[in-house]
């Protein structure tokens, strides 16, 4: 045999032992583990997911005075989809979705995040403003009848937050509360306005970014994978 | 069978006011789990001075765990070569606890966390290479960690190791964790009026749960503009904006843990509170826009004495109150 197709045939047998490895490499990985494994992540994201809406209701609603419950559920959220990208490194036909699922993970935390943070500050400002406008009122007695209406109006427009009538009352007396000059107060109105809506869109996107639909698709498209290697197995 | 009758009293007493105060914003400390040879694998590390490039300092040097509460007492800290640092050093009791590691939250992992002050320029400024051939010399280390790690000595496994010590100092058991579950007598009544002062002026807004803070981001001025009055910092005053690059997180910061508080002055991620009086001065402007008066700053710090737990079997509150002595405010009520 001539060295050059002694050379032939040693590449052709590499180049087999290679395949060989790489089928041996998916059996292996296509184990029942695996499937069971890649599912039960799937599952406890979307458990995750939904009790993430909760803390953050429970604690919209008062019924939740601090933020540990939400924040360890969010780290579980990254430690489960770290968990999942792990175990699904390699194969590039989920590379795509798995980017989807990563995004709506990271859109999901950033929301709740921003969440806790805007919490904080529209509770200051809701704890406070019935002190100070009773502390101005009596600095303030010709004041006194429309701080009381302010008052009322934000406690109202705060359960209401989509009344822009009510919204417009209150730019007016905010108008009148920086002509007099009471500065602190207005920042407190301000602070209010702003915050108020910006934690329900925090709660909105978390209700609406989705997780559920993608993992269905990381779902759908990790089965469509498995039976495929399955069949070629068989 | 009095005595009986009235041991039972008392516990179901305890155990009703648990229940009462199970919905407190503030939760008492419980420990981690921990794997304790590696956590006491750690804790050499966490001493060893060979983590250091010219072997002069250990993580210890910034965080004292016996004087000073974790943290080192100084505005910024000093490295190798006293190169001063550019952030307060915070304390590394119950850093366990916290959500994100560093004032702006750039490492998700104590692991992660070890990585920066141990390469830093102005902290140990070492290189890996360089720690694991000197630790690599050391037999008994070695045995060590081969004996409690597959894999041997490696560079994760020397930061799993201090972050699993790390995980050990926690600091349950304080008298206020004690009231929390149902001892109504661990507090006073000065410190009880304290918390709801606390709760009532709004610091419990970011200082909540189990750390007492330590588990959002927040932006330091909400109600002033806290830079314009503090200006001449360095970058790190940009806070979470050095990670994130969004505008939105400019001067953001993670909320520290008011667990141990009262022993770790100076305050803030750029030292300028020297006491607490002066901490909570500061966050009533430029957080909360509103004054508190000097009597109820005095209340809220009488509080905060009583959040320190044990460490190492001992109680970490400190028997003086120093913090409650400080000049009257200057400011208009």
């Amino acid at each position: 045999m001539k060295p050059i197709t002694l050379k032939l045939h040693l590449m052709v047998l590499l180049v087999l032992i290679v395949v060989v490895f790489v089928q041996f490499q998916q059996v292996q990985r296509f184990s029942d583990g695996f499937f069971h494994r890649v599912h039960t992540d799937l599952e406890q994201i979307i458990g995750i997911d939904a009790r993430s809406e909760v803390d953050m209701l429970l604690l919209q609603n008062h019924r939740v005075s601090n933020f540990d419950d939400l924040t360890a559920d969010l780290l579980e959220l990254n430690r489960l989809y770290d968990n999942l990208a792990d175990q699904l490194a390699g194969m590039v036909e989920m590379r795509d979705v798995l980017q989807g699922l990563k995004a709506t993970i990271d859109a999901q935390i950033a929301a709740a995040e921003a969440f806790k943070s805007d919490l904080g500050i529209l509770l200051n400002s809701q704890r406070y403003l019935p002190v100070l406008t009773s502390q101005i009122g009596l600095q303030r007695p010709d004041m006194q009848h429309m701080l009381t209406h302010l008052n009322r109006d934000l406690f109202e427009w705060l359960l209401e937050p989509n009344n822009l009538e009510l919204k417009q009352k209150i730019l007016q007396q905010q108008k009148l509360i920086r002509e007099a000059g009471l500065m602190r107060l207005d920042r407190h109105i301000n602070l209010l306005l702003h915050y108020a809506p910006r934690i329900q869109d925090h709660v909105d996107v978390v209700a609406h970014c989705g997780t559920p639909e993608i993992i269905a698709l990381v779902a759908s498209r990790f089965d469509a994978l498995y039976d495929g290697q399955l069949r070629q197995l068989s | 069978m009095r005595i009986a009758v009235f041991l039972m009293a008392l516990f179901y007493s305890g155990y009703v006011m648990g229940l009462e105060l199970s919905g407190e914003p503030v939760q008492p400390i419980t420990p981690l789990p921990v794997d304790f040879r590696k956590a006491a694998l750690g804790k050499q590390l966490f001493f060893d001075v060979r983590l250091s490039r010219d072997h002069s300092i250990s993580c210890a040097h910034c965080h004292d765990l016996k004087e000073r509460g974790g943290a080192d007492g100084l505005k910024h800290s000093f490295g190798v070569d006293a190169l001063e640092g550019s952030v307060n050093s915070p304390t590394v009791f119950n850093a366990a606890l916290n959500f994100a590691q560093f004032w702006d939250g750039r490492a998700a992992t104590l692991e992660e966390q070890i990585e920066g002050p141990v390469t830093a320029h102005a902290e140990m400024a070492a290189s890996w290479p360089d720690v694991l051939k000197s630790l690599a010399a050391d037999i008994p280390y070695r045995n060590d960690f081969l004996r409690l790690y597959a894999t041997g000595l490696t560079v994760t496994n020397i930061k799993h190791a201090i972050a699993e010590f790390e995980r050990t100092l926690v600091t349950p058991d304080s008298r206020f964790d004690r009231y929390l579950l149902g001892d109504k007598l661990a507090i006073s009544a000065a410190e009880k009026h304290g918390y709801a002062l606390f709760k009532s002026y709004g610091c419990v807004a970011c200082h909540q749960g189990r750390n007492v803070g330590g588990n959002l981001f927040q932006v330091l001025g909400v109600m002033a503009d806290y830079f314009a009055d503090h200006p001449g910092e360095n970058s790190t005053s940009r806070g979470r904006f050095n990670v994130t690059g969004l505008d939105e997180d400019m001067h953001r910061f993670k909320v520290p843990s008011l667990r141990l508080a009262v022993l770790t002055a100076p305050y803030f991620h750029d030292g300028s509170a020297k006491s607490l009086a002066e901490a909570i001065r500061t966050m009533s402007k430029y957080q909360l826009g509103r004054n508190i008066p000097d009597a109820d700053v005095r209340s809220i710090i009488a509080f905060l004495y009583t959040l320190p737990g044990r460490y190492d079997g001992h109680a970490l509150e400190p028997e003086d109150r120093e913090q409650m002595i400080f000049s009257p405010s200057t400011e208009a009520p």
